[in-house]
């Protein structure tokens, strides 16, 4: 049998954040939005439901007078990513090994 | 909020694989560099090594002369400041650890250029161009290896070890040729790999 997936990154927004974020150091809310197809409200709750979990940390400033939000994965969210894409693989391992 | 929940899309195995496969694409053309700062610095050290070897083998009038002793430092101040901004200032909605580690490599070198010209000056009492150009090839080639290396870029790899060979080339000859060959590597390891990858930038 396949483990649980996790539930905070089996969502298709709060999965296509960490798969963005794993890959690098920090990026901002307005990257995340054009890349993720979500609008600025549905991501903004998305982001917070990934902060409550540890997963990510979101740094609040200021670029000239306009607010600046960088989101940058945490150890725990790492941790938690390579869980689920373990899953993942492990799920469609099985599926081969029956389909055989 | 209800809304958001709404939104908030359950995947079955296919789409999550499909999500994450999407998503690392998009991490990974954020990752590839631009090249910009390898063709500024390219062309301003070709054009400073060509004056360097041209300067006394071409005849020229004394306005020509002036306009192409101060054109060099101008060249050099600008290559500088704008490395700086591009480096520090430049908006950039994203921040690389492939980025991060190419700063840290390029300005450590940069410092290592300071310190091994300090040293030379300290042990000759004098300057010597003729020992400290290849030098600072050989420290500048490893900087170029690495660069390809983090950004795989085969192109970058072999420029930095001809430019890394052209170092070894230029301790057998006197410094006014020196200067030729030295801006033939930067051409080869700076110009032309630099152009490529300008030119396959994430637009």
């Amino acid at each position: 049998m396949f483990k649980d997936l996790d539930p905070i990154l089996h969502s298709q927004v709060r999965l296509a954040i960490m798969s963005i974020l794993i890959g690098l150091e920090s990026a901002e809310f307005s990257f995340l939005l054009e890349n993720t197809n979500t609008t600025k409200g549905n991501l903004s709750f998305q982001l917070s439901r990934l902060k409550e979990a540890g997963y990510i940390r979101i740094k609040k400033s200021f670029r000239g007078n306009y607010p600046l939000t960088t989101c940058k994965i945490s150890p725990k969210g790492i941790t938690a990513y390579e869980k689920y894409v373990q899953a993942i693989s492990e799920y469609f391992q099985n599926q081969t090994h029956f389909n055989k | 909020m209800n809304s958001n929940i709404a939104q908030d899309n359950l995947l079955d195995e296919n789409e999550s694989l499909k999500v994450i496969r999407e998503m690392i694409q998009v991490s990974r053309r954020k990752l590839e560099n631009n090249g910009i700062l390898f063709i500024v610095w390219g062309w301003i050290m070709f054009i400073t090594n060509l004056k360097e070897f041209l300067i006394d083998k071409l005849i020229m009038t004394y306005p020509i002369h002036q306009t192409i002793r101060y054109l060099i430092p101008t060249l050099l101040i600008l290559g500088i400041i704008f490395s700086i901004y591009t480096a520090f200032f430049k908006k950039k909605q994203t921040s690389s650890y492939v980025g991060v580690s190419l700063k840290y490599m390029w300005f450590s070198v940069i410092a290592g250029l300071f310190l091994v010209n300090l040293i030379l000056f300290n042990q000759l009492q004098e300057p010597d161009f003729t020992l400290q150009n290849p030098i600072f090839m050989v420290l500048i080639a490893i900087a170029v290896v690495v660069s390809g290396g983090i950004l795989r870029y085969k192109l970058l790899i072999a420029g930095g070890i001809i430019f890394a060979l052209s170092a070894l080339v230029c301790s057998y000859m006197p410094l006014q040729s020196q200067f030729l060959v030295e801006a033939i590597a930067w051409l080869i390891a700076f110009i032309i790999p630099g152009h490529m990858l300008y030119k396959k930038r994430d637009k």
